[in-house]
C-alpha cells in the first residue's frame, strides 16, 4: 500500500474497524515516521473522542467508585509493604510457631503431671473405698497434743496388706528447717515411719508399709523434728493415738 | 471533547498532571480523574453494552487499568480523555464480544440506552449535552445514513469494516470509502469547535 492508501485507513483505524493486516500496515507506516498520517490520525482521533462523548450522559452508581477506591487502597497497602517484609514475616512466623510449640510442650508436660497426680489420687480414693468396706481394716484416731491442739489424724490400717493410710488435718505448716515425723509405737518404743509433708491448709497424706518384723503395734505418734528427720524422736509430740 | 474547558482551567490539576500523579501512586489523583470523567466513560460503555451492571464492571475496570498502567499513555499521540475513552470503548467492545451481547442487541434494537428504564441522566450530563454533545450529534445526524450507519456500527458495535460490509451487504471498498468520507465530514463540522474548546 502506498501513502495515500494508508492515509485513507486512518479513519477506520480510529474506529478500530481495520482487520489485523491493514492495522499492522498502518502502524508500520506510522512507526516509520509519517508525520502527515500522524496529523491525520490525531485529528480523526478527536472526532472519535467527540463521538464517544456524544452519547446520552448517565451518572454511574456511586458504589462503583467506592468499590474502586477500596480495591485501590487494598492494593496500596500491598504496594507499600517493603521488600524484606515476606522474609521478616516468615521469620516471625517461625519464631512464633517455635514459641507456640514450646508452650504446647510445656502445657502437655504440665497436664501429664496433673494426670499422674489425679491418677494417684483416684487410685488412693479407690483404695480407701475398698478399705472402708473391708472387715480387715482398723482405724487409729490421733489427737492433737497441747503443742497442736487443733490438729487431728486418722490411720486406716489394712491388716491384710499391712499398710497404713494416714490422713492428717489442721497440722500447721512448718518452716523449712523443721519437719513432722510419723512413728509406729511398739510397746513404748517409737519406730520411724517416715516424714510427713503438710500442704498449706495443714493437710497431709501418707501411705506407709508396716515393716514385717514390727509386731504388736500399739499406737502411732507424730513429732516435730529437724528437717530430714531423726532416728529417734527429739522434739515434742504433736499427734498421738492408740490402737 | 472537552466541553468544560472553562471549568478545567479552574481545576488545580489538569488531566495530564492527574495522570502523572497516578503514575506516582497518588490515589487522590485517580479519584479526581474519576470524578471528572466517570460519567463520560460510563455513558459510552453503557451505550455500547446497554447493560448497567456490565457497564459498571467495565467502568471500574477502565479506571483500574488507568491506575495500573498510567505510564502507557503517550501524550504526543492522544489527550488523556481520548486515551481513556479509547480504553473504555475497547474494553466495552471486548465485553460485548465475549458476552454475546451484540447478538442480543441485534435481536432487540429497541434496547438502546435512551429507552432503558431506571436510568437517570446526570446533571453534569445535561450540561455536557447543551453544547458539545449537541454539536457532535448534529454533525453525526447531518451525515447521510449510508455514512452514519457504518460509523456507528464500527464505533458502538465494534464491527470491523469486513463485518460491516457483510452486515450491510455492501462491497468492502464502498464501506471503507463511506466511513472515511463520513469521518472527514464530521471532522470538518467539528474543527471550529475543537479550536474553540482546545480539545
Amino acid at each position: 500500500m502506498n501513502h495515500d492508501e494508508l492515509k485513507a485507513l486512518c479513519a477506520l483505524y480510529v474506529l478500530d474497524a481495520l482487520g489485523p493486516d491493514d492495522r499492522g500496515a498502518l502502524e508500520e507506516h506510522l512507526a516509520e515516521g509519517c508525520s502527515e498520517c500522524e496529523r491525520e490520525l490525531a485529528e480523526l482521533l478527536r472526532v472519535g473522542t467527540a463521538l464517544a462523548a456524544s452519547v446520552p450522559q448517565v451518572e454511574p452508581d456511586p458504589a462503583v467508585k467506592s468499590r474502586l477506591m477500596a480495591r485501590m487502597r487494598r492494593r496500596a497497602v500491598i504496594r507499600s509493604v517493603p521488600v524484606w517484609f515476606p522474609a521478616a514475616a516468615a521469620a516471625l512466623a517461625l519464631i512464633f510457631l517455635g514459641w507456640q510449640t514450646l508452650q504446647l510442650r510445656q502445657q502437655v508436660a504440665r497436664q501429664q503431671l496433673q494426670i499422674a497426680d489425679l491418677s494417684g489420687r483416684l487410685e488412693s480414693q479407690v483404695e480407701l473405698s475398698r478399705l472402708l468396706a473391708s472387715a480387715a481394716s482398723r482405724i487409729i484416731e490421733l489427737a492433737g497434743t497441747d503443742v497442736r491442739p487443733g490438729a487431728s489424724a486418722r490411720v486406716l490400717w489394712d491388716t491384710d496388706a499391712q499398710m497404713w493410710y494416714l490422713y492428717v488435718s489442721n497440722l500447721a505448716p512448718l518452716p523449712e528447717d523443721q519437719t513432722y515425723q510419723l512413728w509406729f509405737i511398739v510397746g513404748d518404743q517409737p519406730h520411724s515411719a517416715g516424714i510427713l509433708r503438710t500442704d498449706e491448709a495443714g493437710s497431709a497424706f501418707a501411705r506407709v508399709e508396716l515393716p514385717p518384723d514390727l509386731v504388736d503395734v500399739a499406737g502411732a505418734a507424730v513429732s516435730l523434728e529437724p528437717a530430714g528427720g531423726v532416728p529417734q524422736p527429739t522434739g515434742p509430740i504433736v499427734l498421738l493415738g492408740n490402737v | 471533547m472537552q466541553p468544560k474547558a472553562h471549568e478545567q482551567r479552574s481545576h488545580i490539576r489538569d488531566d495530564a498532571s492527574l495522570l502523572r500523579g497516578i503514575q506516582r501512586g497518588d490515589e487522590t489523583a485517580l479519584e479526581e480523574l474519576y470524578d471528572r470523567h466517570s460519567t463520560a466513560v460510563y455513558s459510552l460503555v453503557l451505550r455500547i453494552l446497554a447493560d448497567r451492571s456490565a457497564a459498571e464492571d467495565v467502568l471500574s475496570d477502565v479506571f483500574w487499568r488507568i491506575w495500573k498502567r498510567a505510564e502507557s499513555h503517550d501524550p504526543s499521540r492522544a489527550s488523556v480523555i481520548a486515551w481513556m475513552m479509547t480504553i473504555a470503548r475497547r474494553r466495552a467492545i471486548d465485553e460485548l464480544r465475549m458476552s454475546g451481547r451484540r447478538e442480543r442487541r441485534e435481536r432487540s434494537p429497541e434496547a438502546s440506552v435512551g429507552t432503558l428504564q431506571g436510568m437517570r441522566p446526570s446533571p453534569e450530563g445535561a450540561t455536557l449535552a447543551t453544547e458539545t454533545q449537541q454539536h457532535v450529534r448534529d454533525a453525526l445526524s447531518a451525515l447521510a445514513p449510508e455514512q452514519r450507519t457504518p460509523i456507528e456500527l464500527a464505533f458502538f458495535e465494534g464491527l470491523t469494516h469486513v463485518e460491516i460490509a457483510a452486515q450491510l451487504q455492501q462491497p468492502l471498498g464502498t464501506i471503507k470509502t463511506r466511513i472515511r468520507a463520513g469521518m472527514q465530514r464530521m471532522r470538518e463540522q467539528l474543527v471550529p469547535y475543537f479550536d474553540q474548546s482546545g480539545a
